[in-house]
């Protein structure tokens, strides 16, 4: 009877350390899947490329961006700042063209280059 | 009883612990692999390109063009965090000029093109012309941004 009762207690001990180890697992996993699907740096991404396109651009050329996050471009740095995030990512560009930034509609920004 | 029990907590956090590390480490990795994104290769190809375009016409370069100031006029960097000096190598003439942060002694040490933890640094040669003449056009270009990009 003892010995049945100590049975049973390491079963549920076993049990219970293997849901937490299968709980650290998939937060671990789900956080590489996050990062590695590039959400965790989509501001950095956004503002390093619209930098980018920025320095390669002419003038008169007018660019259209689709993003979640909201694009501002000051003293030539581009600013992207997702809605969930408290600062925005800023990313400086050397082009000295003079950008006009424009929110179309929700989503949709206009950068012109002039 | 309450030994064989001091037994198991003992066993428990040890292994927690032990999963814990690897856990944690497998994080560190993740996010130092994925935090940043360097972008400095094509930001001075970008550079590059653009002083070629502006000191040179259809590969026709005129020697008054290779001065600070017109580097300055062509690029509108920051002199803190670029550094850009082109070379113009002929016969005829030779002439230097630079802007930016002195980065050259950290890139003169390295070959073609190699990302340097603290500097990247671009070097290329164009084949010119300069009073119908063949001349050289070495450019260098050095981006610093560690911060944003490493």
């Amino acid at each position: 009877m003892i010995n049945g009762k100590r049975g049973e207690e390491q079963l549920l001990s076993w049990l219970i350390q293997l849901f937490i180890i299968a709980l650290f697992l998939i937060l671990v996993l789900s956080f590489v899947k996050t990062a590695a699907s590039g959400k965790l740096v989509e501001e950095q991404l956004s503002a390093k490329q619209i930098a980018l396109l920025l320095d390669n651009a002419i003038p008169n050329t007018t660019l259209v961006i689709n993003s979640n996050s909201i694009i501002s471009i000051e003293n030539n740095k581009v600013k992207v700042q997702a809605v969930k995030s408290a600062t925005p990512y800023e990313y400086e560009f050397y082009s000295s063209y003079a950008v006009i930034p424009e929110k179309i509609k929700e989503g949709v920004y206009k950068l012109e280059i002039k | 009883m309450a030994q064989v029990l001091g037994e198991d907590v003992m066993l428990w956090i040890w292994r927690f612990l032990m999963i814990g590390m690897v856990l944690f480490g497998a994080l560190i990795m993740v996010n130092s692999f994925y935090s940043n994104q360097d972008v400095r290769a094509a930001e001075a190809l970008s550079i590059s390109g653009r002083v070629l375009d502006c000191i040179s016409d259809k590969g026709v370069v005129n020697p008054e063009s290779i001065d600070a100031d017109n580097l300055l006029k062509c690029t509108n960097i920051n002199a803190g965090e670029i550094y850009i000096n082109a070379t113009l190598t002929s016969i005829l003439v030779n002439k230097s000029a630079s802007i930016g942060k002195e980065f050259e002694l950290i890139c003169g040490v390295k070959e073609l093109e190699i990302k340097n933890k603290n500097i990247y640094c671009l070097r290329q040669k164009y084949y010119v012309v300069v009073e119908n003449k063949s001349a050289t056009l070495n450019l260098l270009v050095g981006i610093n941004k560690v911060e944003k990009n490493v």
